[in-house]
């Protein structure tokens, strides 16, 4: 029970905001699950009483935590006095989930009955659609960046991910030297520009 | 000193990001951003892609957790498209005088019943009147956003079994200024939950609190009131819910 308060408790969930934004991966993946662990089963429920399979439901978990977790470490999110997280990770479901059901036609009752229930302004509400537009351009880049392949985005994230130096990465590419890899790595960000300026 | 190269001006803005360069190149960088275009645009292309590396390897990292906790909720949930046993030989029934199959029948429905009351789980209904409670219209007018979300929530929490997560919330709701409605059905989800929890005593109280109320207005049918009166007694006696 006190593990559960402490869950709960504002403190306790600016800490795990705090572990979310850390630049440490593994304080990061730990953060993630937590997120997974306590927070998100009202989400995963709510989509499959909605009109929702198990595969939806699934899909919409991912893609909230994943937006979720990017709004917190960009800054997008803050805590307010009186809210949870998992409160707003409701909201954040609903809307994706509200947009699915309107694409599949599917726009049944309860869907419009918590649209009356967020009408007027409310913080959580105005939040998470500032969120979903800011993630709908970010996404669109994300597409772009995947585009490049496998060789340029293993040169491109290795540093970040795993802290290999230039020189690490060319011996794991099968480079000769550093320079090479450095070359390399020129080319795959001058593709991806062409590819950001193709978009915009 | 100011790169000559291509090559040169990527490590460099790298070094930038990364926070390794010296004060006075770090002064002589911010310098050229301020008075170079071009670099400034060169900067805050790099920019875009540490972003776009950064969400890459957010998303790698959630998919991960993700396919795993999959597999384990989906593990955890029963299968429901088990095919039935059929017994290749059904057995010869013998002959058996009306009295004692009809004393053998009732027994067996009364087992029957009681395990089913026993063991069963309470059935929670997802939808809500929307005659008793007010409607679509009013539902704006409640006061508070976080009484409805807490609700929500605290249902979601008792369907799935996590009555840790659950009564908190359903106690907020209660002290929430709130219609009627969502207070009682709280009252309800609640009793199920504290008896999810092995609080016994406090689903005894809750549910001695909502049969004493004339005006309790969330629908439980009758079943699910003897359950929860066996299951609540059961508890009592054994010191657990289950």
């Amino acid at each position: 029970m006190e593990n559960f308060k402490e869950l709960i408790g504002i403190q306790s969930q600016e800490k795990l905001l705090a572990r979310l934004r850390s630049k440490d991966r593994r304080e990061l993946n730990e953060a993630i699950r937590d997120v997974y662990s306590h927070h998100i089963s009202p989400v995963r429920y709510f989509v499959m009483q909605n009109g929702g399979n198990a595969q939806d439901a699934d899909d919409l978990v991912q893609i909230t935590v994943l937006n979720f977790v990017q709004a917190v470490r960009n800054g997008s999110f803050q805590l307010q006095e009186g809210t949870t997280i998992e409160a707003f990770l409701f909201v954040l479901a609903k809307n994706r989930w509200r947009n699915t059901l309107k694409q599949r036609g599917l726009m049944r009752d309860y869907v419009q009955e918590m649209e009356s229930t967020v009408a007027d302004v409310d913080f959580w509400e105005a939040s998470a659609q500032r969120i979903m537009e800011e993630r709908e351009d970010q996404e669109r880049y994300l597409k772009l960046f995947n585009l490049l392949g496998e060789r340029c985005r293993f040169i491109l994230t290795a540093y970040r991910r795993d802290g290999l130096s230039m020189k690490e990465i060319a011996r794991q590419m099968g480079y000769d030297n550093e320079r090479i890899a450095i070359n390399e790595k020129y080319k795959c960000l001058q593709k991806l520009k062409a590819l950001f300026r193709y978009e915009t | 000193m100011r790169p000559k190269t291509a090559y040169e001006q990527l490590e460099w803005i790298d070094a930038y990001f990364q926070n390794a360069l010296p004060p006075q190149e770090r002064i002589e960088f911010e310098d050229e951003l301020r008075t170079n275009p071009e670099f400034a645009k060169e900067v805050a292309f790099m920019q875009q892609v540490e972003d776009v590396v950064d969400d890459f390897l957010l998303a790698e990292m959630v998919s991960e957790i993700h396919a795993e906790k999959v597999q384990e909720w989906h593990a955890e949930e029963p299968r429901v498209h088990e095919a039935p046993v059929v017994p290749l030989h059904q057995p010869a029934a013998g002959r058996v005088p009306w009295w004692k199959w009809s004393a053998g029948m009732a027994a067996a429905a009364t087992i029957a019943f009681t395990s089913y009351i026993t063991l069963s789980p309470i059935e929670l209904h997802d939808s809500l009147s929307q005659t008793i409670r007010g409607g679509d219209n009013s539902i704006s007018e409640q006061p508070s956003r976080v009484c409805f979300e807490n609700f929500y929530a605290g249902r979601s929490f008792v369907m799935t079994q996590q009555p840790e997560q659950a009564i908190p919330r359903l106690q907020q709701v209660i002290d929430c200024e709130v219609r009627p409605y969502f207070k009682d059905a709280s009252k309800w989800y609640l009793t199920v939950a504290y008896l999810q929890a092995d609080q016994a005593q406090q689903a005894e109280n809750m549910y001695q609190e909502i049969t004493k109320n004339p005006d309790f207005q969330y629908d439980i049918n009758w079943l699910d009131k003897q359950k929860i009166r066996w299951q609540i007694r059961i508890a009592k006696w054994f010191g657990k819910s289950n």
